[in-house]
């Protein structure tokens, strides 16, 4: 075996890591097992979760059983249009007994940090988290802060409520690894939902399975999955189809591949493999390009959904074959 | 892949002594080259690059389009009277040019295209065919050498590109070894073929002689073969000129078939003599005369002359078999020693009057009855017909000039359309049924009856006269003729004629079943004619396939190679699927091959196999099958996932059940969700057909 790729032990101990999180979330979440693995998926990619759905449907208490249920420092962030950068990254203060100044962290350093309505929040502001999102250390008044490990940002978009709120540009969603949308939840999910949150507050009696240690255990774990030259060339071209694509006028860039690629690695791991697939290229190819790529006029006017349209060049691009 | 056409090409060398065609051919193919060259860096799609490569042969057969027609008729008029081999001609050097390279376009196709090229063998074997199967002694089996190299030369290409495209060191090493185990059961398999069309296909009349310890042996071709081809031509074409001192003309005599068996009249083997002839037996004051004769484009190693010879004198070296005293060629270009020879024979002439004839009895030639021989399998029908003609002769002589004037009595119809040869079912058919023939049955009859009658007697192969013109006489391919010789004491091997005059080379002497001679029409069975055999019963002479006889009907032949053609397609399938059920000892192969194979089987049962990774097709597929197969199908398409993507394939693929006894678990469990299948499909699987990507 090649040195650094992950044995087929070690992805089975990160698969059963991910299965513990998924039961205990699903606790939380009824009926959304796909987006619990996909939340999954994103933690152990360390790739931030850009999370855009109308309201009411669960985007905070997923991300805050998430949190929970890894026993891992989590903050949550509710932008509003008066947040200061300072409240995210953190501010120096002067002691008076020691008389220095002395850092005092802000919102963001936390292993998992919930940035509720982040369209809320002015520019200025949003910058300031996306700057630490892409460079997972913050720097005030020359110093710079490293910010805990595992470090993921799941932040929440609210789609509907337009008035007053600054949505992210399209070159800032690059910056998140994953966007997913929640829906609504079916009848019976629905329905489970309500008895369970009936009586008390589940998030209350979610009790961790693992902890941060472990959790960055299966991050290093994940970045050794093999991949095979076949599958890289896939993904690329895959990637590429986007930028080549009639209906897409802004495709993804190499950042989007490479995240496509950790993602892709992230859910082989909680699949068990030690290897990545075409399949997970496929099944991430919308979570990971959709919020990049901008759609043509022409597919706009055409009313055409960007994951219609990603999907469609996904379907186009050759799978690999047999080796010869 | 132009190197590799232009040496099968070699093989058509004993066609033609035309080597243009290679030219011609090297410039097509270096056409085609290029354009597919520029194609492809033009990134020009696959089907358009493959009709561009068409482009060349095209354009020459453009240039030439109008005297197209006239040339392909010279050119089959040109095959069909030439002795391979064949002058220069600009028809054939086009035709074998253009069908090279079409072959080579197929080759192309096949190796680059389909990217098999372990399947190209049969294409580059072809342009050996056609020798092989003209000529059949002619073409050696060195002549399949350069398309056996030719051969070498794709699959190493094909090795070394792909070894180029990066494949790593352990799966060139069993890409090549796949290539040379694919070469070898082509190989082998094209070897028996070869066997058994050859077994199929009748034996050639050919006979060995050895020329008195001169030369190695020399095989001699049989004149048989000419003479049908000949007398078919379209046209006669001149090929002999002749001036005799007295002035007439005469039959100009070929080579003498002294044996004869359930095949027919066969030369046989002797041994040649240097030297001159001795002279013949009972030659009593006949006149000697002197001949010269000129030999045009006719190539021959047997020398015309004019019976009976007694020196002669030509160019090149000639042997003379003392038993028949035909003239043989040795040394080097033997087959055409005649082609454009010069020379003079002196003969006596030996012909005799019809009080000469009756007085004769039968002789013994010295050859320990070997003239006299008839197969036990000979219909004893011909045997009475022969004691009835003969009946009231009280001479052979007699008895010879009874049976020669009762087969050129009108009971007989001169026809070159009847089954060719002299087999002894042919000739047996002629004298007790059919009547019509050619010269060749006719010679084969009177010999036959003559043997009956206790005659020695044998079939010669020559020409006739031909026609007289101011400056001697002008013989042409239709002249070609076969007659019998008899021996009769005193006066030795007599020539006799039994065809009905003015017959060959002219109109057949149209003779009409309705007229009053008791000739029987073809359809009528054999017992019911009016013929002078009392015996004759029910037992029409029919060739019989144990009765050793060597050549087989002609529609079981038909119907062996058209079942034999039609195997093919279903056999290369059941050869492609042992191919891949056979674990090869890397389990990541095995299981590619194991997979492959279920897509195979779904596509011939009219299944259209889905797209997608290995874990997605395993899940469609699994849908059509029962729990065990579908359970097998998902294990498998696991273990091809393995195969593909994971670090360490081979350990990981090799847990489990072997994928052979997997595939073939799918695929009968496929083949029952589908149990009627068309017969097509049967006989061409769909599979055959996908096209890799």
């Amino acid at each position: 075996m090649e040195a650094g790729v992950a044995s087929v032990s070690e992805v089975r101990t990160v698969q059963a890591t991910a299965t513990a999180i998924g039961e205990a979330v699903g606790q939380v979440i009824d009926g959304k097992d796909d987006v619990i693995r996909l939340t999954i998926t994103a933690l152990l990619a360390e790739a931030h979760l850009l999370i855009e759905d109308v309201p009411g449907v669960g985007k905070t208490m997923l991300a805050r059983a998430l949190a929970r249920s890894i026993d891992a420092k989590a903050s949550r962030i509710q932008f509003t249009p008066d947040l200061l950068p300072s409240d995210i990254t953190g501010v120096a203060v002067f002691n008076q007994h020691s008389r220095e100044f002395e850092f005092k962290a802000g919102g963001v350093f936390a292993n998992v940090v919930i940035a509720d309505e982040i369209n809320r929040a002015s520019p200025k502001t949003q910058s300031a988290l996306l700057e630490a999102m892409e460079e997972r250390r913050v720097t005030v008044d020359g110093t710079t802060h490293p910010l805990p490990r595992p470090f993921v940002v799941v932040a929440t978009q609210n789609p509907v409520e337009m008035e007053g709120t600054y949505p992210l540009p399209e070159a800032q969603r690059d910056r998140f690894g994953l966007r997913l949308d929640l829906g609504y939840p079916s009848a019976t999910a629905e329905v489970a939902m309500l008895d369970h949150h009936g009586e008390a507050e589940p998030l209350e009696q979610l009790s961790p399975v693992t902890d941060a240690a472990a959790v960055q255990r299966c991050i290093s774990v994940t970045r050794r999955v093999f991949v095979h030259r076949a599958v890289k060339d896939y993904l690329v071209a895959l990637v590429a189809s986007t930028r080549d694509s009639g209906d897409i006028r802004l495709g993804a860039s190499p950042r989007a591949s490479l995240q496509l690629l950790r993602a892709a690695k992230a859910q082989a791991a909680v699949d068990g493999r030690n290897y990545v697939t075409p399949d997970d290229i496929q099944a991430l190819a919308v979570p990971t390009l959709a919020h990049r790529v901008m759609l043509s006029h022409e597919a706009q006017l055409g009313r055409r959904s960007v994951a219609d349209v990603v999907e469609q060049a996904v379907a186009a691009v050759p799978l690999p074959q047999r080796r010869s | 892949m132009t190197a590799a056409i232009l040496l099968s090409g070699i093989a058509l060398f004993p066609l033609t002594d035309d080597r243009a065609y290679l030219g011609m051919l090297a410039a097509l193919t270096l056409g085609s080259t290029a354009i597919g060259a520029l194609a492809a860096r033009l990134r020009v799609p696959e089907p358009l690059v493959r009709v561009l490569l068409l482009l060349p042969g095209i354009l020459l057969i453009a240039w030439n389009w109008e005297g197209l027609p006239g040339l392909l008729a010279e050119t089959a008029a040109h095959a069909a009277e030439s002795f391979a081999p064949m002058a220069p001609h600009d028809g054939f050097r086009l035709l074998s040019a253009v069908v090279l390279w079409l072959l080579f376009i197929v080759t192309e196709a096949i190796a680059v295209g389909l990217d098999r090229p372990g399947w190209v063998f049969p294409v580059l074997m072809l342009p050996y065919l056609v020798p092989a199967i003209v000529l059949s002694d002619e073409a050696s089996p060195l002549m399949l050498a350069p398309a056996c190299l030719g051969y070498l030369i794709v699959l190493g290409t094909a090795v070394y590109n792909r070894a180029v495209d990066g494949a790593e060191p352990a799966g060139r090493r069993g890409l090549a070894r796949g290539i040379v185990a694919s070469g070898l059961i082509v190989g082998v398999l094209s070897w028996v073929l070869t066997g058994l069309a050859s077994a199929v296909i009748p034996e050639r009349g050919a006979a060995y002689f050895d020329p008195a310890g001169i030369d190695p042996s020399v095989q001699l071709g049989d004149p048989t073969l000419d003479l049908i081809r000949n007398l078919r031509s379209p046209s006669g074409r001149h090929i002999i000129s002749y001036r005799s001192s007295d002035g007439q003309g005469h039959y100009l005599r070929l080579a003498a078939l002294s044996a004869f068996d359930a095949s027919g009249f066969k030369l046989v083997p002797t041994d040649l003599m240097a030297g001159p002839l001795g002279l013949p037996t009972g030659i009593a004051s006949r006149p000697l005369i002197d001949v010269e004769v000129t030999v045009a484009d006719f190539g021959s190693e047997w020398l015309p002359v004019p019976w009976v010879p007694q020196a002669v004198s030509a160019e090149g070296e000639w042997r003379h078999d003392p038993a028949t005293r035909s003239i043989v060629a040795v040394g080097d270009n033997r087959r055409v020693a005649t082609r454009f020879l010069e020379y003079a024979v002196q003969s006596w002439q030996l012909e005799p009057g019809s009080e000469e004839i009756s007085a004769a009895q039968a002789g013994d030639p010295g050859d320990a009855g070997l003239t006299l021989q008839l197969p036990d399998e000979l219909d004893p029908a011909v045997l009475d017909l022969a004691a009835e003609l003969t009946a009231g002769a009280s001479t052979d002589g007699d008895k010879l000039l009874t049976l020669l004037s009762w087969l050129r009595s009108d009971a007989f119809t001169y026809s070159t359309a009847t089954i060719q040869g002299s087999t002894m079912a042919t000739v047996s058919d002629f004298l007790l049924s059919s009547r019509s023939g050619y010269c060749e049955q006719f010679a084969g009859s009177l010999a036959i009856l003559a043997r009956a009658a206790g005659i020695p007697s044998r079939v010669v192969i020559g020409f006739l006269p031909g026609v007289a013109t101011e400056d001697g006489f002008e013989v042409t391919t239709k002249d070609m003729h076969a007659w019998t010789e008899v021996f009769l004491d005193p006066l030795g091997w007599v020539a006799f004629d039994p065809t009905p005059s003015g017959a060959p080379g002219a109109a057949p002497v149209p003779t009409p079943n309705a007229s009053a001679s008791p000739t029987p029409s073809a359809s009528t069975p054999a017992s019911a004619t009016p013929q002078p055999s009392p015996s004759a019963t029910s037992t029409a002479p029919a060739p019989e396939a144990g009765g050793g006889a060597g050549v087989l009907p002609g529609w079981v032949a038909g119907v062996a190679g058209a079942a034999l053609l039609a195997a093919v397609p279903s056999g290369l399938r059941q050869g492609r699927r042992w191919a891949r059920l056979r674990p090869l000892g890397d389990p990541a192969v095995d299981a590619e091959n194991a997979w492959d194979e279920v897509r195979d089987t779904a596509l011939d049962l009219g299944r259209s196999w889905p797209d997608g990774t290995p874990r997605q097709v395993a899940a469609e597929v699994a849908g059509w099958l029962d729990p065990a197969a579908a359970a097998a199908i998902v294990e498998l398409g696991h273990r091809v996932e393995l195969a593909r993507f994971a670090p360490t394939a081979g350990a990981d693929v090799a847990d489990g059940p072997p994928p052979a006894a997997q595939a073939r678990l799918i695929s009968s469990a496929l083949a029952a969700t589908r149990p009627e299948r068309s017969a097509l499909n049967r006989v061409f699987p769909r599979s055959l057909l996908r096209l890799p990507r």
